[in-house]
């Protein structure tokens, strides 16, 4: 499980840091300042933070999202629900980095090489699959081995679907003391 | 409110920012294959006219210019919306005024009459005021913890991992490789585990280690000394790499020894990565949570993390005005090491992972 989720959620942060570094990243887009500055807040606040934040948000009863959508969905406490939501929030604080980094490495691939590809009739979707993707996966790979190693110890994150008992569990209450020949087999192991 | 005020103009002038204005260009603008810019005069504009006709560029139509930079304004403004709606709903709580969720959103607004929660109703101050003068949650003592012991571990560690990089990048010596690998499994060992197996803080023996046994923050910041090791000497040993060895050679034949070499030339040249790995450092020690709660488990004297989630831990009694009021305080150093650093981050990590 924890395989799963940290490298599901590795993907998933990659996947779309990546996209949104080559949908911003275009030269004619004007302000892509002020939307780097505004997208990669996640990442400027601490995370503890914001995990406290996203588990007031997706509260059962009192919850922003179960307001917005009208519904009174445990979201937290159902397993599904709850792995969902965890690589959902992770999503949110994980992508920014990818993004930062992704822009940051778009631009250090050469542009010389892009135009040798669209020179030789590469459309824009083959040049990135075979030009850009892999210069990209060189400069990225250690970054997504360290994301992986740091999901894979996320406890912080997984606090976030925590079950705490709202009534603590009472402590076992003893049974009033019988002969050992009335009990069944069963309680008389339990009383061993 | 500044960041309000931001996100209001972007949102109404999302659009219209592109063609209007010619703000700076981004860094990182890179040169297309394609110059199709529609404001760039020269291979789309008429060849012929007179020199003021050449200079002025024909106005896209608005298909084409949707259908170019647009749909790209569309979905920066959707994500920047994602991105930011938490934000605008702790910042709401904590001016609330209210301990509860339902101060920052009474439950009779349902449906999308909800998303108007992430706007600020109120400004009140008693949040902040509460969580300041409680005497349970020492908030200033968590500050204060957090904020030393994350300056002292990002410094020490800096110091540590380049350091440790500068002897894999430009020694060499036995057990090199064998080395570098280990550095890199080292941090895969879980933290929680880690911490007990290290530190055993209901150990009975009274003198203890440090001030661990008295759950003092020392201890803690001692603990997190000893972790994070890896992944910053690999990213600034891939950096150090980039840096050419004849700069070491021609100091060394001008008669300076290691230390003045890396001190005086290879520090200077990698600042980028050290920026990065002090940010890393700062932001993971700021963010530690399962170390920091075996060794401070007491919320009289603990980190920031610990406290802020000891107030809504408690199913019965959830705090989450004061969270949210004790977060955004939490967030400012943190914030403001971030905009300090910011520059340098992108250059400093893809650099670093280039040779990695």
């Amino acid at each position: 499980m924890t395989f799963f989720f940290a490298i599901g959620t590795t993907f998933l942060n990659f996947a779309l840091g990546l996209a949104l570094a080559l949908v911003l990243g275009d030269r004619r887009m004007r302000g892509q300042g002020i939307y780097r500055f505004l997208l990669i807040i996640p990442y400027a606040l601490p995370g503890i933070l914001t995990i406290l934040v996203w588990k007031g948000m997706l509260n059962t009863d009192f919850g922003l999202i179960n307001q917005v959508l009208g519904v009174n969905i445990d979201w937290l406490n159902d397993p599904t629900l709850a792995r969902f939501c965890v690589l959902a929030v992770n999503l949110w604080m994980g992508f920014p980095y990818f993004f930062l980094v992704c822009s940051g490495a778009l631009t250090a691939v050469p542009a010389d090489l892009k135009e040798a590809a669209f020179v030789d009739g590469a459309s824009g979707a083959h040049a990135f699959r075979t030009v850009i993707l892999p210069l990209l996966l060189v400069a990225t790979a250690p970054l997504l081995v360290t994301t992986f190693a740091f999901n894979f110890n996320n406890y912080t994150l997984i606090n976030l679907a925590d079950r705490r008992r709202a009534v603590p569990r009472q402590p076992h209450r003893r049974r009033q003391h019988r002969p050992a020949h009335q009990l069944h087999p069963p309680d008389r192991l339990r009383h061993r | 409110m500044l960041i309000f005020v931001i996100v209001g103009t972007v949102s109404v002038y999302g659009f219209r920012l592109t063609n209007a204005t010619r703000g700076d260009r981004p860094m990182s603008t890179q040169t297309t294959p394609f110059p199709l810019d529609p404001d760039k005069p020269g291979i789309d504009a008429p060849v012929g006219g007179g020199p003021q006709e050449t200079i002025k560029a024909e106005r896209m139509p608005f298909g084409r210019w949707m259908r170019l930079v647009g749909w790209r304004h569309v979905v920066a403004v959707i994500f920047v919306i994602w991105a930011l709606f938490p934000v605008f709903y702790v910042i709401n709580l904590a001016f609330s005024g209210g301990n509860t969720l339902t101060a920052a959103c009474p439950p009779d607004r349902q449906g999308f009459a909800a998303l108007s929660c992430i706007f600020p109703t109120k400004s009140s101050f008693d949040n902040f005021t509460n969580l300041l003068h409680s005497d349970q949650y020492p908030f200033a003592i968590w500050f204060r913890n957090t904020l030393a012991i994350a300056f002292i571990n990002a410094f020490a560690a800096l110091f540590k991992g380049v350091a440790a990089a500068f002897a894999f990048s430009r020694l060499r010596f036995a057990g090199r490789r064998l080395g570098l690998l280990l550095l890199m499994l080292g941090p895969d060992v879980p933290g929680r585990p880690r911490a007990h197996r290290d530190l055993r803080p209901d150990d009975p023996d009274p003198k203890g280690v440090c001030g661990l046994r008295h759950q003092h923050p020392r201890g803690l910041s001692l603990v997190y000394l000893g972790g994070a090791l890896g992944v910053n000497t690999f990213l600034t040993k891939g950096y150090f790499d980039t840096i050419p060895v004849d700069i070491d050679e021609s100091a060394r034949i001008d008669g300076a020894g290691h230390a003045r070499i890396f001190f005086g030339l290879i520090m200077r040249l990698a600042m980028p990565i050290l920026i990065v790995v002090f940010f890393v450092s700062f932001q993971s020690t700021f963010n530690e949570l399962p170390i920091a709660q075996v060794v401070l488990p007491d919320h009289g004297n603990t980190t920031l993390a610990v406290g802020l989630r000891s107030l809504v831990a408690n199913p019965l009694i959830q705090q989450w005005g004061l969270m949210a009021a004790g977060g955004v305080m939490a967030a400012v150093p943190m914030f403001i090491v971030f905009l300090l650093t910011q520059r340098s981050l992108v250059t400093g990590m893809t650099a670093g992972a280039v040779k990695g």
